[in-house]
């Protein structure tokens, strides 16, 4: 077997998402993950949680991040700090000359994103954030409209929504008021969901078309969860938008409850063509399995983590999975391993950083438009003085 | 299912029945390869999801053109409900309809895949539309910006 070949730094560690990335890629032989590290003044618990991680890969825990990019030797950095921290995180790690593994939504503000574009095009580093793209449901998609089998695309429907939470607790007749520029994204108990969840068909469809959203109406709502509704931060948001040469496309997303949906969620997509339509559902081709086992139930809630946002958590509470719904299709490459490729290949993601800054700026646009109750045209507005 | 009537009313019964709790969003995708009046369609997929949701129709932005057959409406309601609701001119699948409705404890869902199989698309039913919900789809058409509903849009 080859020696592997990149050193990853992984920059957060349990309560987010580089539970499953390190996981990725301690799989693959290509890597070796060498440290947990992360900006040296967090809290307590936050750094508890950092050294969990390193405890359970058996490696390092560097206490200062600035440290530990120039100490080590790092080729990439995976990147799971929250939204609210994750651009001056990556732009150090750019500014060091590391490639870029970023989580998902790529950072809360526009001047965020474009600092972050702008510091990996000076670095000229690769970068790429976590999407759906290496899905094979997704490519078989890109496949088609590149065919040519659909004819002209006319229009794009979709809808993505998390099977997760204990639902049923929003207070109705609570007028929700949108805040422009969004200040919370991400807590223990809610995330923003049109941005956490919002952003893969806005992504999706980016990739699929190519095309630019030139408009963007949005409407944002507390409908599920109290807990949201207490940090106000919406669980639910559509958008009606328009790309350029004025193709009509409509998203609904957001956290519906662990027993709104058979298996994980709702993800589909719906491109009409002048020729014919194709709907694209993450959950087809599918085996529906009915047997003499008990129903699934929800798992208890972990304090900690009463969304089941993390793998950790809900194996902590022993949460069941859901069968009745078994995949008929191989799960396809993983996100991390697509990643891989393009540095083996010396080529940019197809999710690179200047790619999802689009989709921020379409996330933004929604945000506005949700808290004036207006249309918004893009690109948004750059202050031109910074 | 000689029209949609017959899906229409089992969505009401459902909702009625309340296992989904109270029905806060619907998305309703209606899709026929044959020519139809967009605005009266719309107007009156709209009244069968105000219906659904039971309440007060307060704005309405629609984006496509009645023309090319795309048109979709975000639907906002009084009291803070939402509704995505769309008509699309093309070769549909099984009976054209993509349906959710979502609760704040359960979801409903139909899609073509779910109707008859090899049905086409199936007919709307013929009951005249509102007309005060027509005149405020051609409005939102026409304005290309969010349009309050005076009236007429009671659930």
């Amino acid at each position: 077997m080859s020696k592997p070949r990149y050193d990853i730094l992984l920059v957060t560690g349990s309560h987010t998402h580089q539970e499953d990335y390190a996981v990725a890629f301690a799989a693959d032989p290509r890597c070796r993950i060498i440290a947990v590290t992360d900006e040296a003044d967090i809290d307590g618990k936050r750094r508890q949680l950092n050294m969990r991680l390193a405890r359970a890969l058996d490696i390092p825990y560097l206490d200062n991040l600035k440290d530990a990019l120039k100490r080590q030797r790092v080729d990439m950095v995976s990147v799971c700090a929250p939204p609210e921290r994750r651009a001056r995180i990556a732009i150090a790690c750019a500014e060091a000359g590391k490639h870029l593994y970023l989580d998902k939504p790529l950072v809360p503000r526009l001047e965020d994103a474009d600092d972050l574009v702008a510091a990996v095009r000076k670095a000229q580093v690769r970068s790429h954030i976590f999407s759906l793209i290496t899905r094979p449901w997704a490519r078989a998609a890109k496949d088609m409209m590149q065919s040519g089998r659909l004819g002209r695309l006319r229009a794009i429907h979709a809808d993505t929504f998390f099977a997760k939470g204990h639902t049923g607790t929003a207070q109705f007749g609570i007028p929700r008021q949108e805040e422009y520029p969004p200040r919370r994204q991400q807590l223990v108990e809610a995330k923003r969901e049109l941005d956490n969840i919002g952003v893969y068909p806005i992504s999706m469809i980016r990739w699929l078309t190519g095309r630019m959203f030139r408009t963007a109406y949005a409407i944002t709502a507390n409908y599920f969860f109290k807990e949201h509704q207490k940090h106000q931060v919406e669980d639910f948001g559509l958008l009606a938008c328009t790309l350029e040469d004025g193709l009509p496309v409509t998203i609904s997303a957001g956290r519906i409850g662990w027993t709104s949906h058979p298996a994980g969620g709702v993800n589909r997509l719906v491109l009409v063509g002048s020729k014919r339509t194709l709907v694209v559902d993450a959950n087809r081709p599918r085996l529906e399995v009915y047997t003499d086992d008990p129903p699934w139930t929800p798992p208890p809630v972990n304090p900690e983590d009463p969304m089941g946002f993390w793998t950790s958590t809900q194996e902590a509470v022993r949460i069941r999975p859901k069968n009745t719904w078994v995949p008929a299709a191989d799960a396809g490459p993983r996100d991390a391993g697509y990643f891989l490729d393009c540095l083996d290949a010396d080529r940019e993601s197809e999710m690179s950083v200047p790619e999802a800054a689009l989709t921020t700026e379409v996330l933004l646009a929604a945000y506005r438009s949700a808290a004036s109750g207006e249309v918004v045209t893009l690109p948004l507005p750059r202050s031109p003085v910074r | 299912m000689r029209d949609l009537s017959e899906l229409h009313f089992a969505v009401l019964c459902t909702v009625a029945s309340n296992r989904l709790g109270q029905p806060v969003f619907v998305r309703y995708l209606w899709q026929s390869p044959e020519k139809f009046a967009v605005a009266p369609r719309l107007a009156q997929m709209t009244a069968e999801v105000r219906d659904w949701l039971g309440q007060t129709l307060d704005r309405v932005y629609a984006i496509g053109t009645a023309a090319s057959g795309q048109v979709s409406l975000a639907l906002q309601f009084r009291g803070g409900f939402s509704a995505l609701v769309s008509v699309a001119r093309g070769q549909a699948h099984g009976d054209g309809v993509e349906l959710l409705v979502l609760g704040n404890k359960g979801a409903l869902y139909h899609d073509a895949g779910h109707a008859v199989i090899g049905a086409g698309p199936a007919p709307y039913s013929k009951e005249v539309p509102d007309p005060a919900l027509v005149a405020v789809i051609r409005k939102a058409l026409r304005s290309g910006k969010p349009e309050p509903v005076a009236s007429g849009a009671e659930p």
